[in-house]
């Protein structure tokens, strides 16, 4: 899983967050965990970055360390929370492209959660738009751009009015504003 | 009548509340001992946090002690030259240390330095979802992060104590000898005959020991408890230094006096 700030154990090195998970269920010799980790340091670009403390990178940076560490088993079911959040446009290109080049090399199936529609559509095969618990939209990324449902249309255009109120329910504006309380 | 209700709805649901939270610190307890074998198997996780824990409070620990054994030396030598008997001098300093200040005292500044760090940390842990991650990986927080913690707490602390102790009987000495001139010779020789290794010096390591344990599981479960925001964490820290710190004071009185009265008729 990919957590949404990465979630990176702040004690150890970049190198040693991805080779957790190999050391606490593997019995891998410590050659092959090593040449394991910069593989998986190289496929996110920061086989470089592998003596530094997490502390000493970026927000993106933080997020593709996450990512090597999520993949080192080679899982087949992934989850990612929220991934493109708080990243630059390149760093958000950048790991866009990779969740889904990691997906279709693993073989395997990824959950993605995010609010970024423009950028998931470009890379995800179904979409799913649920709203207060509920799936309320659903199809590929064609269908969706296609789609005429309000909700679905209000989402991916970014309108303030539609299905979802921008504004949480409270008392009159000027009422507000004047210190007159409601009856 | 509702008043009267209302606080004793309030009373019952604060002392509920307590016996809960005792209840779940206790169960942690118990499964923390249980999980503790990767903390030896893996004996370097362990020594890492000793260092923490333990060697980065040597500087606080060997500074107080010794602060602590020269005023006992100046004290001890006002009231001791009074009855004419200042050569017992390093009597009432190896006494007073290694069965009562040593053991204290250095749980206090343990609390207070390595306690409140060990919250914190795990608090942070837990606060930046690095507990999380762990137990999205199958890897149990509790026997790879805890239980280390713990035990380099259990161990440190009577070693700490042990320096504490020592670092004072020298502060005694360079007070009570060398600077006030206190004969050398019956400084270390009444100090020699009057304290007893079993009852005297195994006590203070035994009451070290009991306060390295609750110490370092307050501090483990504050951490732990801790919600995780930056004010649940400050909160968090507070209570294990305060709570600690009580904790110190009245297992201290209840071993002192198993120990030193009913125990051994001493």
């Amino acid at each position: 899983m990919l957590f949404q700030f990465g979630a990176l154990f702040t004690d150890m090195t970049v190198f040693d967050n991805v080779a957790f998970q190999m050391r606490e269920h593997t019995d891998l010799p410590e050659d092959l965990v090593r040449d394991l980790v910069l593989m998986k340091l190289d496929a996110v670009g920061l086989r470089g970055a592998a003596q530094l403390m997490p502390s000493e990178l970026s927000g993106g940076m933080a997020r593709r360390v996450a990512l090597a560490r999520a993949v080192a088993l080679d899982p087949t079911l992934m989850m990612y929370d929220e991934p493109f959040a708080g990243l630059d446009p390149i760093s958000l290109g950048v790991i866009a492209r990779l969740i889904r080049k990691l997906n279709d090399s693993l073989g395997a199936t990824s959950i993605i959660v995010t609010h970024d529609v423009q950028e998931s559509l470009h890379i995800v095969d179904y979409v799913y738009f649920v709203s207060e618990g509920k799936v309320v939209a659903e199809g590929t990324a064609e269908e969706v751009r296609r789609s005429e449902e309000p909700f679905v249309r209000q989402f991916i255009n970014g309108e303030p009015d539609g299905p979802v109120a921008f504004h949480n329910a409270a008392p009159d504006y000027l009422a507000d504003l004047d210190g007159i309380q409601a009856a | 009548m509702e008043n009267i209700k209302a606080v004793l709805r309030r009373l019952g649901r604060t002392v509920t509340d307590k016996l809960w939270r005792l209840g779940f610190a206790s169960r942690f307890f118990v499964y923390m001992l249980l999980n503790s074998a990767t903390s030896f198997r893996r004996f370097r996780l362990t020594v890492r946090e000793i260092y923490f824990t333990g060697v980065l409070s040597l500087v606080i620990i060997l500074v107080s002690g010794l602060f602590v054994g020269m005023v006992l030396g100046l004290q001890g030598y006002d009231t001791l030259q009074r009855y004419g008997s200042s050569e017992a001098l390093g009597v009432l300093v190896a006494l007073s240390l290694v069965r009562e200040l040593g053991p204290v005292v250095a749980g206090l500044l343990f609390a207070s330095r390595a306690g409140s760090a060990i919250t914190a940390e795990i608090g942070l842990m837990k606060a930046t979802e690095q507990i999380s991650a762990m137990e999205m990986m199958a890897v149990d927080p509790i026997a790879r992060v805890v239980a280390p913690r713990f035990w380099a707490g259990v161990i440190s602390m009577p070693l700490l104590a042990a320096l504490f102790s020592a670092a004072g009987i020298f502060g005694g000495y360079l007070v009570g000898v060398q600077l006030i001139g206190v004969d050398e010779g019956a400084f270390w020789s009444q100090m020699q005959a009057a304290v007893d290794v079993r009852q005297d010096i195994l006590n203070g390591v035994i009451k070290s020991v009991v306060f390295g344990i609750a110490v370092t599981w307050i501090a483990v479960f504050e951490g732990y408890d801790a919600p995780p925001t930056a004010e649940g964490v400050s909160r968090a820290t507070t209570r294990t230094v305060v709570t600690s710190s009580l904790a110190i004071l009245a297992l201290d009185f209840v071993l002192t006096a198993l120990m030193f009265t009913g125990g051994n008729g001493k």
